[in-house]
């Protein structure tokens, strides 16, 4: 890695360059620095405890290809080799191929999975899938430490507190990125030969759960769309961002995981009538797939079957409730207990109150099998979702990254280009006082366009008219005005999720059926088999394009 | 969520404020203060606990808002 002072900022030229630092650029880092590449990680949180990690994880999902059942590559395979999703074997070989590298990686560094008496893993079954995939880990808060510190004994080069604002191409390979410290507001240009997006599947804070605070939610916070909305500005093809929205079943009032744990380990779900009623929309019940939870959960609402609706663990075994609530939870979000305690909450004494939580927005990237984008030297690391699904697919983007990185030249970066990006991320520091918003004043019209026009329950010309309004909420973007570094954070990331709620309404209005995503729409009720491909959603010319389980010419 | 610092625990380390990655603590040493979080940007944390892995004296713990009880 070279660093260049310039006039305006840091030029920093390195070969393989991480974008995000969380578990999938942790899994890229990892396997480029051990093949020996130039390796620079830039994210804008601090790699010690950024990104969904960073405050642990209780899960990861593996299959060991061993005789039990449904536990073979094949398997594995054939559960996601499904048209709409738009993955390939080979795709799908690459995921696989890194879960056990990644899984020994994981003990390597300590961590503890629960075992059986006779050593093996304990596995159980999650999400409507066929085999005991899920390995429970124990002291999960300490995980992302421990890579950390893996990582920066293995040489790797790491920028901190780098939030990335824009992304360059030179002809068709990708060239680099500028970004700003945001602690210090120094603003920095990267050049590289090859470099791996890694800054999360989930864009979090486009709606709302029943608490009305956007960072009280499922997922990381500080995500509100830049593993799509960068590349999707340099040409690269985002797929599936309308039915790969996601939700989830919380604690009442509290942001949090757990359901997977709750749900695989047997717990029922409840209405305020006493009824057990999943298996209305599942026939495996609450351990079938999420979105048939969600969506069964909104229709009971609908109907007035509830709120309240509750998880019941009372038939539990004492010492299956304890580990959940004590081991497991408290491994996945470290101040469960704490919530715990302030809630009285006892899983063998009385139901859990739970709610349907705020919808999220993911999708993935459009890669050909070895996962590099059609912006060639650009690879996408985080199409595969899970904890262990993130750190695998950095796992096998870095190698690919790493080993073009060799062969690819030194991308170009245009001095007008950084100077005037640079103007662009500070240009909320220099709005006057007189007619400004704030950053919150910006984005909360942004929640409220989605959560009326564009949740759980819609319908086109709804949509339609969420765009118009989103388009007027873009017109104020020059009035937001950033005091400090933080609010200039802040600024960026709002300005993100309203172009990443743009690209969900689009693509969703391309979908005319109701069944695959977590949404139903009012105009299209049923399921259309002619739609079971990706939506493929390319910028071309500066117009989007479209296409169906294939790229957008 | 958000956290409470105990001060006769804390020995102002700063840890914690470089570990919060929603950025809403702070700790002005020159001050001789413990970390406190911003007013301002108090809705803002996510209840990670990253503040409470950083610390090494054990002077995190957390107060939940009305309208995570409700």
């Amino acid at each position: 890695m070279q660093v260049t002072e310039k006039t305006w900022g840091k030029l920093i030229e390195v070969d393989v360059l991480i974008m995000g630092t969380g578990a999938a650029g942790m899994g890229a880092a990892l396997r480029a620095a051990g093949l020996g590449a130039d390796v620079l990680m830039a994210g804008k949180g601090r790699l010690e405890s950024s990104g969904c990690l960073g405050g642990g994880n209780d899960h990861y999902m593996c299959v060991l290809n061993t005789d039990a059942p449904f536990d073979t590559r094949q398997d594995f395979i054939e559960f996601y080799l499904k048209s709409t999703l738009g993955y390939t074997p080979g795709m799908l070989g690459e995921w696989f191929d890194a879960l056990e590298p990644c899984l020994r990686i994981l003990e390597e560094v300590g961590t503890e999975f629960r075992k059986n008496p006779d050593g093996s893993y304990y596995r159980s079954v999650g999400f409507g899938q066929p085999g005991a995939w899920w390995l429970h880990i124990a002291n999960g808060q300490s995980i992302k430490r421990a890579l950390a510190k893996k990582i920066r004994k293995a040489g790797v080069s790491v920028l901190d507190h780098f939030q990335i604002t824009r992304l360059y191409r030179d002809g068709d390979r990708f060239s680099g990125c500028v970004g700003f410290n945001v602690l210090t507001g120094e603003v920095s240009a990267i050049r590289c030969r090859t470099g791996v997006m890694a800054l999360g599947f989930q864009a979090v804070r486009a709606t709302n759960n029943s608490t009305h605070n956007p960072y009280n939610v499922w997922f990381s916070p500080y995500n509100t769309g830049s593993y799509f909305v960068l590349p999707f500005d340099i040409g690269a093809a985002v797929m599936n961002v309308d039915i790969y929205n996601r939700a989830t079943l919380l604690p009442k009032g509290w942001g949090a995981p757990g359901m997977n744990g709750i749900n695989n380990m047997g717990g029922h779900e409840l209405n305020a009538l006493g009824e057990r009623f999943m298996g209305k929309y599942d026939p495996m019940m609450e351990n079938g797939k999420r979105r048939n939870q969600v969506a069964g959960t909104v229709q009971e609402q609908v109907e007035g079957n509830g709120p309240p609706f509750y998880m019941d663990m009372r038939h539990f075994k004492p010492e299956d409730a304890d580990y959940l609530q004590n081991v497991l939870m408290p491994a996945d979000k470290a101040t469960y207990g704490d919530y715990r305690q302030a809630r009285g909450i006892d899983f063998k004494k009385a139901p859990l109150e739970v709610e349907v939580s705020e919808l999220s927005l993911a999708g993935f990237l459009h890669t050909d099998d070895r996962l590099e984008t059609p912006v060639r030297g650009l690879y996408a690391a985080c199409n595969f979702n899970t904890f262990s699904g993130s750190m695998s697919g950095g796992y096998a983007s870095g190698r690919y990254a790493a080993e073009t990185a060799h062969e690819a030249p030194m991308g170009q970066l245009d001095e007008a280009d950084i100077l005037a990006e640079k103007a662009r991320i500070l240009g909320p520091m220099q709005v006057g006082a007189q007619g400004a918003m704030s950053y919150d004043e910006f984005e909360e019209p942004i929640r409220q366009v989605m959560d009326y026009y564009a949740k759980f329950r819609r319908n086109m010309p709804g949509m339609e008219l969420a765009l118009d309004k989103l388009a007027l909420i873009e017109t104020y973007e020059n009035r937001v005005r950033a005091e400090n570094l933080h609010d200039l954070m802040r600024t960026h990331e709002a300005f993100e999720l309203l172009q990443m709620c743009r690209l969900h309404l689009l693509a969703c209005l391309q979908r005319r059926e109701t069944g695959r995503g977590m949404y139903h729409l009012a105009d299209y009720p049923a399921l259309d088999p002619k739609l079971g491909k990706a939506l493929v959603m390319r910028k071309v010319d500066n117009e989007v394009r479209y296409g169906w389980g294939v790229l957008p010419d | 969520m958000p956290p409470v610092f105990d001060k006769d625990k804390c020995i102002k380390c700063g840890l914690c404020v470089l570990d919060c990655p929603g950025y809403i603590l702070a700790l002005d040493k020159d001050k001789d203060e413990i970390p406190h979080v911003i007013g301002k940007y108090k809705r803002e944390c996510w209840h990670c606990g990253n503040c409470r892995i950083s610390c090494p004296s054990g002077a995190v713990s957390y107060e939940f808002p009305l309208y995570t009880l409700v």
